[in-house]
């Protein structure tokens, strides 16, 4: 075994096994014990261990290791750019992991090397951006380095876009609760009381969020909110028209029937 | 019985009878060993004729009881043709009792003798001449006549008109159900919005039908949604809603619309998928798979494949299981239906009603007694019903009536619990397929399987991070959505991808 064990890696990477377990969505008991018995087990948990942990497969089960070394075809590179490509590497790795931007010489004090080295690599980083995959160098005056996104693979559109985005967040509790008040009660002609709910504790936060994921929006003030077309549209209260006209389509209408309230005992086979 | 003149011993024969199925075909088939003229050993063969490796009685030490189980097996296949090849290798003794196997497996059984040497089958005397198995003359008929009466087993039937393949779906995407249709509609091309539109909103409708018949849901009292309901949901999802989806993403989106369809009538059933793991829509479907069903059927045991197949099924461990009754299980192994008025202990240890850590392992315990013995019966999945009806059989022939108990104790069924047998027995066979059942880890593991960190107790929502609120949102009666607007299904969805 070369690298680190899996308790290292556990332990760099911050995580106990239970918590790896929830991560890769087995059981704790499959990297409970980490050598030899790591052998028997699947091959997926093995590559999903070794992918969340960047470790190599041969660490954790050290029988792959002439497997793993048997290549396919020698690939003939020069061991000189190895080691440049390792060092570039290793520079982009630090400056991901650090918090604030490094200089050449904190680089070269948290790596363990000399100073030449750490500028030569931030210099093959410069010189081949491609290292960085997604991300890329960026120097921060006076002279200290980071990465961020690159800048030349997403369009504008994409890019503000995804700023926009606030993640596909999971409905809780109190959002429920509001969803469920702006369905039922958001405007007045609906005759409930929504200034009324708006004054219970949690409720501004829980509205705020919503509004902020455009679930619901307010549009003559904050008495009132109304749900938007996509919840509408997936809780089957509208069809897909909005949206076809968004793409450019042309909307095949549907029938609408508006069935009875369901205190009036028929249900949805009364419309078949 | 019949004599079927195979003097020539056709190779066309040969072809016939292993065309003709198996015990899915309600067919099966006995080669018996040649050279070995003991009943015992022509009980092994039956029980490979039953679909079991020739080895599984041996591994399950139960080769004395080869008969019994055989039998059962057969009974539990629903076998209605036993064909015995070359059976003028039996003895008289070996014939009866396959006779009589067919016979007790299933009132009206036929069985098909391959005769398969020169011997005049009349002949007066012979040991082993079939008909003086049967008592009488028994009729001979040529192979021709065997081809016409026992055709070959039919072709399979086609697939289900849900794609079963998660390469059959698109990327879902990961929106929560508020507007995860929305999101299918926006980000997939037409035809394969068209596809899973359709699957939501049968499903969605499925789910008002469902919920129209329950009734009312929640207490009038203080609004919460009630126990017995929040079992049902169980039960429905993992019988009906969710459950039998061939595959991750049809779960999901069937999952989406039950969410949808439970809001707008005030009930919130969250998913969490977080702790399930990378793609955590593979988790939804149930465990009681075709494959677990296939594999369970090469149990010899029929004790230990329908505990397994309950425990996949249900997602719990045995501790409730002795409590079934034969009467409770449908004759076919459809369906499991425990009374909930029906007595069941309490766990040793911790006082009832306590409150804390040990109130919340009550609640776990009383939930998975709720979803084991609710007002709805537990409906076995089609591939997995011959488990049941096997084991339903064997005690059946062991002598036990409808009251006694469905799982007992092997040895002392009068007066030991069956719950640790079983639990080992369940943990013997799942380990022998290939099978980790997280519900059945030992004590050193009571954080339960990969979901959080704090105890949880074991459920079928429970091992798919769904949870259904039974305070909170919907609690408020002021609150009432209106019904949805129907039918807003796109006609274009119903016409099929544009």
């Amino acid at each position: 075994m070369t690298g680190p064990t899996l308790r290292e890696q556990l332990r760099d990477a911050g995580l106990s096994t239970w918590e790896l377990g929830d991560l890769l969505g087995i059981h704790p008991h499959l990297v409970s014990d980490p050598h030899p018995l790591l052998t028997g087990r699947p091959v997926q948990v093995l590559i999903e261990i070794a992918r969340r942990l960047d470790i190599h497969p041969a660490d954790l089960v050290p029988e792959l290791e002439p497997l793993l070394s048997h290549r396919r075809q020698d690939l003939g590179e020069d061991l000189g750019g190895q080691d440049g490509r390792a060092d570039a590497l290793t520079v982009l790795t630090a400056l991901a992991t650090a918090r604030a931007p490094l200089s050449a010489d904190q680089l070269a004090r948290a790596l363990g090397w000399q100073l030449p080295r750490a500028a030569a690599a931030i210099a093959a980083t410069q010189d081949n951006p491609d290292l960085g995959g997604p991300l890329a160098l960026r120097r921060i005056p006076p002279e200290t380095w980071t990465v961020t996104p690159r800048l030349d693979v997403l369009t504008q559109v994409q890019r503000r876009a995804l700023r926009d985005t606030t993640g596909a967040a999971i409905l809780d509790d109190d959002q429920a609760h509001v969803l469920l008040a702006a369905l039922a009660a958001g405007q007045k002609w609906q005759g409930g009381n929504y200034p009324a709910l708006r004054a219970q504790p949690g409720w501004a936060a829980a509205e705020a969020a919503l509004k902020e994921a455009g679930l619901i929006y307010s549009r003559s003030g904050p008495d009132e909110v109304h749900v938007s077309d996509d919840v509408r549209f997936s809780l089957r209260y509208t069809d897909d028209d909005h949206i076809a006209r968004e793409l450019g389509e042309p909307p095949l209408r549907a029938p609408v029937v508006i069935p009875p309230a369901w205190a009036g005992g028929t249900g949805p086979e009364a419309r078949e | 019985m019949y004599v079927v003149d195979n003097a020539g011993d056709d190779l066309a024969a040969v072809r016939h009878i292993n065309a003709c199925g198996g015990p899915a075909e309600h067919r099966a088939v006995l080669r018996p060993t040649p050279g070995a003229g003991d009943v015992l050993t022509t009980g092994w063969d039956l029980l490979v004729a039953a679909g079991k490796p020739p080895h599984a009685a041996r591994r399950e030490h139960v080769t004395a009881l080869s008969w019994e189980y055989g039998q059962a097996w057969l009974a539990g296949s629903g076998v209605t043709d036993l064909i015995i090849d070359r059976a003028h290798l039996l003895t008289r003794d070996q014939a009866a009792a396959a006779a009589a196997a067919a016979a007790a497996a299933k009132a009206g059984a036929a069985v098909w003798l391959l005769w398969g040497t020169g011997i005049d089958p009349y002949t007066p005397g012979y040991d082993g001449a079939p008909h003086l198995v049967a008592g009488a003359r028994t009729q001979v008929i040529s192979l021709w006549e065997f081809y016409q009466r026992l055709p070959a087993a039919a072709p399979p039937l086609p697939a289900a008109a849900e794609p079963g393949e998660p390469d059959d779906w698109p990327p879902l995407p990961a929106a929560d159900f508020p507007t995860f249709l929305a999101a299918c509609r926006r980000y997939l091309p037409r035809r394969e919005f068209a596809q899973v539109a359709r699957l939501y909103y049968d499903t969605a409708e499925a789910a008002d039908a469902w919920l129209d018949t329950y009734g009312a849901p929640r207490d009038p009292r203080d609004g919460q949604l009630t126990p017995r309901f929040e079992a049902a949901t169980a039960g429905w999802l993992r019988d009906s809603a969710i459950g039998p989806a061939p595959c991750g993403p049809a779960a999901l989106v069937r999952l989406r619309a039950v969410q949808a369809a439970l809001f707008v009538r005030a009930i919130v059933l969250s998913w969490r998928p977080g702790p399930l793991g990378p793609l955590p829509a593979t988790r939804l479907p149930g465990n009681l798979t075709s494959q677990v069903a296939g594999a369970l059927q090469t149990a010899v045991r029929t004790d230990a494949a329908a505990a397994t197949a309950l425990s996949a099924h249900l997602n719990q461990g045995p501790a409730f299981f002795g409590l079934l009754q034969l009467s409770d299980v449908a004759p076919d192994g459809s369906a499991i239906r425990v009374p909930p008025g029906r007595a069941r202990p309490h766990r040793r240890g911790i006082t009832p009603g306590a409150v804390g850590w040990y109130g919340q392992v009550l609640e776990a315990d009383e939930r998975s007694w709720r979803e084991l013995a609710t007002a709805e019966p537990i409906l076995i999945p089609a591939h997995a019903r011959p488990l049941f009806a096997a084991h339903l059989a064997y005690r059946r022939e062991s002598g036990a009536a409808s009251t006694d108990p469905y799982f007992a104790h092997p040895r002392d069924p009068a007066n030991k619990p069956a719950t640790d047998v079983l639990r080992a027995a369940i943990r013997s066979t799942a380990q022998r397929i290939g099978l980790d059942l997280p519900w059945l880890h030992g004590d050193d593991c009571r954080y339960g399987a990969d979901i959080g960190l704090t105890w949880r107790g074991h459920s079928w929502p429970g091992e798919r991070g769904l949870v259904l609120a039974r305070t909170g949102p919907g609690q408020d009666q002021t609150i009432t959505p209106p019904p949805p607007i129907l039918p807003a299904r796109p006609q274009w969805i119903s016409d099929g991808p544009a």
